[in-house]
């Protein structure tokens, strides 16, 4: 026994060496803040409907732990949608346009939470300029666009000429077509894409497909949650407001589409904004597709 | 079917040991399978005509514990049971306890990551699950009320004396877990007045560790008993995705261990024993990946175990009255990326913690009945915060359930040949105190709004009949036959949990009832001075078996995709045709050869899954290998030189409920070699899969292949 004072040490420190470690986390709240730079809205508005103005966030730990939430909250009227972005950081630095939508009053709340979840937020409010007016809009009640080997129907749209055209004739028209409805056999099925949606040369052929064109409108989607009687009901572009989104953060493709979906849409270059509904689709790649058209006069 | 196929790179120096295992476990498949039966049916009259006086100095013969309560020889018990001895446990090439268990019969052991595995699952007799399986330390439950897991890594080798396998249902004893068997981790008790010993190890992935133990027996005065131990263990761990596959984010499963443990007690002169035991473990693991946290993602555990024993005499009858708890304090962060490329950081912080009380007596009531009786109150309790800091979710779940048992049993010696044991015990269970808290959820967590519920109270009663006759045929040769039950109780997180799985949404169900399994059974023991062989065919039926089933709602996921919502409950049954044969000899005085086969098939013969697509019935359950072999040889002289070689074969399973995906089989090899000089210095070598062989676990990661392990032990 006379070696286990010394043993009992040895082991001891050991133990200290190779000790688990305690998470402690700071109590220092983030700083989050809007960009007061120019161009950058950073307090209450007044805006015209559609008018569109551009929101800075800059956000750090202030020492303490890292930032792992950003989230968005809109507010307008009895209407709400909460965005959460994970990051891990100790700084944030975010910009976004917002459009101003058909409410009185928007509220946009912008939130930042750290590891040890302590929140800071800070908020600004939209208000509806009294002089705004809805304007009424382009109702095309059926629009047949076929599939890229449907010899009965074309395959492109242009919302300027409001025609459709095959894809002989779309290539000679390459600065009015807005929308191509083809059959994607590689998962996508029935597909609306605008010319600049980098569309694959199997799907035209290499003589006149959108990837050899000079010019490529490009106009970006974003599926909603209306339902078919709310599209029904729109005659003024209250709804096409209402449902817009950022044409930086909108698609260049909607894809999988099946009757009664409804799609807000913005032209090429944040152009006129519009919706669009399925009205029937034969998914196959000689097939059709019947669409009902709400857009901008 | 999908086969989950190794990296071919992997194969080229094992392509010759998965040949021998493929045929090594077919032709045992059909071979052993019916030397079982036949050993059953044919021994009664052929051997009992042969018998061997055979009186070398090698006893096989051991004592027993926990299949009855009582001590009793193995050979007399009416049942299969197995012990690993102290000298097992400290010649064996294990970094584990549970690795030791890979020696019996019937016992799969899933521990694909080697040291760095997060869980072992410990599973008998067909069943999956480590709920399914008793694994009691010192008599004290390790399965938590509220999973149902075992953390095997609390409990330090060098601590324990014997484990105790009792096969098969023995919750008539037990009450719950204990449908596919039993397994009892008895402590060492100090053998000298004062000793000691200190151990330490260098291996593969950077891995060291030490391990000290004090113990004494009647010092300072007579009558004391004490040990204080304590181990380390740190290693950087390994990379488990193919190589092929690494990205930036995959790192090595680190992990750092400590644990302490103290005895104290004291023997009065009567008989009487007084004991208070303390186990300490803190475990940090990484989980394999880390995306902007320093430590990556990873689960911290501290474990506490408390138990209190008194043994004492009460007339004829021996008493033990038993108190115990177990708390575990659990936290995890988590870190992910989705297919969206979006960044998800949680923290879970769990407390669990298991307390109860048990009191058996047991004696002999007069010439012919031996009496067990007692009565055990086990509580568990769960809190659960879920803290998702890359949203906004908060979600704590909560509840308690109470088992109370009462048992008794009859070891009825009919005649000198034969002895009946009856028993029953009857389980009251009760479900309270549950509740359900989420705040501010989003798509992530995927409710729909708060949640602020509570659960109400539920309540059921298990009975646990066991009837079993043994036949001593001579003093070598005995045979028996046996009707046992035993049930696994719900889990707190089955009862009071709800969120996200993999295939879509989980709803807590607190009428979830226990899983009942009824076992038919004939065996043999044969003994003789060097030889000792144990058989035994088994059939089981499982009823209440739990299953998740579709509600017919739906929930839809962050990315638009409509996924179903389920509730577990008791919708399935099974069945388990299964045989198993152990062989212990001692060749030599020096020497001992085992082997062990078993074969399993459990099967699903009715579901009710409200799934027409996904109907389970016919199918196998999931991780259950049909044929598992283990064979072993030792030579032990402290003179020369110890070594220990084994060769565990466990073939293809299932890796899924729809049996689609089949793992692939796989034997290994380890060893030990180790030196004794003058009694106070031990060197030794562990080798685990010395041959290298890679295979793919269920989540198709991979085993940290061949790893060595250098140690020097000093007694003093």
């Amino acid at each position: 026994m006379r070696y286990a004072i010394r043993y009992i040490t040895i082991f001891i420190s050991l133990i200290l060496l190779i000790q688990c470690k305690k998470a402690q986390l700071s109590d220092v709240e983030p700083i989050i803040s809007f960009k007061t730079d120019s161009g950058f809205t950073f307090s209450d508005k007044t805006l015209k409907l559609g008018d569109t103005i551009k929101v800075g966030i800059i956000a750090n730990s202030a020492d303490g732990e890292n930032i792992t939430l950003f989230n968005t909250k809109f507010f307008a009227g009895e209407q709400s949608t909460s965005v959460d972005s994970g990051l891990n950081s100790s700084e944030l630095n975010y910009e976004r346009q917002i459009i101003k939508g058909i409410s009185e009053k928007e509220t946009w709340i912008f939130m930042v939470k750290n590891k040890a979840g302590l929140r800071q937020e800070i908020s600004i409010n939209l208000f509806k300029d009294s002089t705004s007016e809805f304007i009424n809009i382009t109702h095309i009640p059926k629009v047949i666009l076929g599939a890229q080997l449907n010899n009965n129907y074309g395959t492109a749209w242009s919302s300027s000429l409001d025609s459709v055209f095959s894809i002989t004739k779309a290539y000679t028209n390459q600065s009015s077509i807005d929308f191509l409805y083809f059959y994607d056999f590689n998962g996508d099925e029935n597909t609306i894409s605008s010319p600049g949606g980098n569309v694959d040369t199997s799907i035209y052929g290499s003589t006149y497909s959108p990837s050899y064109w000079s010019t490529r409108n490009t106009t970006r989607f974003e599926l909603t949650t209306l339902t078919v009687q709310e599209f029904d009901n729109s005659y003024n572009d209250s709804l096409i407001y209402a449902n817009t989104f950022d044409y930086a953060s909108g698609k260049r493709k909607s894809k999988n589409l099946k009757t009664n979906d409804i799609y807000s849409f913005v032209l090429n270059n944040a152009g006129k904004k519009g919706l669009f509904k399925v009205l029937s689709v034969d998914g196959t790649t000689a097939g059709k597709i019947e669409l009902e058209i709400k857009i901008q006069n | 079917m999908v086969k989950l196929f190794v990296v071919r790179s992997f194969f080229y120096s094992t392509s010759l040991w998965s040949v021998r295992v493929v045929w090594f476990g077919s032709m045992l498949k059909f071979s052993l399978f019916i030397f079982v039966i036949l050993f059953n049916i044919l021994s009664s009259s052929l051997i009992a005509q042969n018998e061997t006086t055979d009186s070398a100095n090698y006893k096989l013969q051991e004592v027993i514990v926990t299949a009855t309560r009582t001590e009793k020889l193995v050979s007399k018990v009416a049942g299969n049971c197995e012990i690993i001895s102290k000298n097992e446990i400290q010649n064996s090439s294990v970094n584990n306890i549970d690795d030791l268990l890979k020696s019996a019969g019937s016992v799969y052991v899933n521990r694909s990551w080697g040291i760095f595995s997060k869980n072992s699952s410990v599973t008998m007799r067909g069943l999956n699950s480590s709920s399914r399986t008793l694994v009691m330390l010192d008599g004290i439950p390790m399965n938590k009320l509220s999973g149902g897991a075992v953390n095997w890594h609390a409990i330090n080798p060098d601590d324990i004396g014997k484990i105790e396998i009792v096969k098969g249902p023995v919750s008539a004893l037990y009450g719950g877990n204990a449908m596919g068997g039993t397994i009892n981790m008895i402590s060492s008790e100090p053998d000298k007045k004062a000793s000691g010993s200190i151990k330490i190890f260098y291996g593969d992935h950077n891995t060291i560790g030490t391990s000290l133990n004090l113990s004494g027996k009647d010092s300072p005065i007579n009558g004391f008993f004490w040990n204080i131990s304590a181990f380390t263990r740190k290693g950087d761990g390994y990379i488990f995705i193919p190589e092929e596959s690494i990205t930036q984010y995959d790192k090595p499963l680190y992990l750092t261990e400590y644990g302490l443990n103290g005895k104290l007690g004291y023997k009065f002169k009567k008989g009487s024993k007084v004991s208070f035991n303390y186990h300490h473990y803190n475990e940090l693991r990484g989980s394999g990946d880390s995306f902007f946290e320093k430590d990556g993602s990873y689960e911290k555990i501290i474990t506490g175990i408390y138990t209190l024993n008194y043994t004492s005499k009460i007339g004829k009858f021996n008493s033990t009255l038993g108190a115990f708890l177990y708390s575990e304090k659990y936290f995890n962060q988590d870190e992910s990326m989705n297919n969206f490329n979006e960044y998800r950081l949680l923290f879970r912080d769990v407390l669990k913690n298991d307390y109860g009380i048990n009191w058996t007596v047991s004696g002999k009531f007069n010439e012919k009945n031996t009496i067990t009786t007692g009565f055990e109150i086990r509580n568990g309790d769960v809190n659960s915060d879920e803290d998702y800091k890359t949203s906004t979710d908060f979600i704590n779940y909560h509840g308690n359930l109470s088992l109370y048992g009462l048992f008794v049993q009859d070891d009825f010696e009919i005649s000198q040949k034969f002895n009946l044991v009856a028993g029953l015990r009857v389980d009251y269970a009760r479900f309270y105190n549950g509740s359900l808290f989420v705040t501010e959820p989003s798509s992530v967590t995927g409710y729909e709004g708060d949640v602020n519920k509570k659960f109400h109270e539920s309540n059921w009663f298990a009975y646990s009949p066991k009837l079993a006759l043994k036949y001593s045929i001579s003093e070598h040769l005995s045979s028996y036959i046996s009707y046992s039950t035993g049930f696994m109780p719900p889990k707190l997180d089955d009862l009071c949990k709800s969120g996200k799985i993999n295939r879509g949404f989980k709803l807590a169900n607190p009428d979830l009832l226990p899983e009942k399994l009824k076992n038919f059974e004939v065996g043999a023991n044969y003994n003789l001075n060097k030889l000792s062989t144990k058989t035994s065919v088994y059939y089981s039926i499982g009823t209440d078996f739990q299953y998740f089933a579709k509600t017919g709602e739906v929930i839809v996921a962050a990315n638009g995709e409509e996924k179903p919502i389920f509730i577990r409950k008791n919708i399935s049954e099974i069945s388990i045709k299964g045989a198993e044969i152990e062989l212990k000899y001692n060749l030599h005085k020096h020497i001992q050869v085992k082997a062990s086969y078993s074969y399993n098939k459990p099967t699903i013969t009715k579901y009710n899954g409200n799934d027409s697509l996904n109907d389970l019935t016919g199918n196998t359950l999931l991780e259950v290998p049909s044929d598992m072999f283990f064979g072993g040889f030792s030579y032990l002289n402290e003179k020369i030189i110890n070594f220990d070689i084994s060769y565990n074969y466990i073939s293809a399973q299932w890796a899924d409920d729809e049996n689609t995906i089949e793992l692939e089989p796989y034997g290994l090899v380890n060893i030990r070699i180790s030196k004794d000089i003058k009694k106070r210095f031990n060197f030794y070598i562990d080798i685990q899969n010395l041959f290298n062989k890679i295979y793919v676990d269920r989540k198709g990661q991979l085993p940290p292949g061949r790893f060595s392990m250098l140690g020097i032990k000093v007694n003093f």
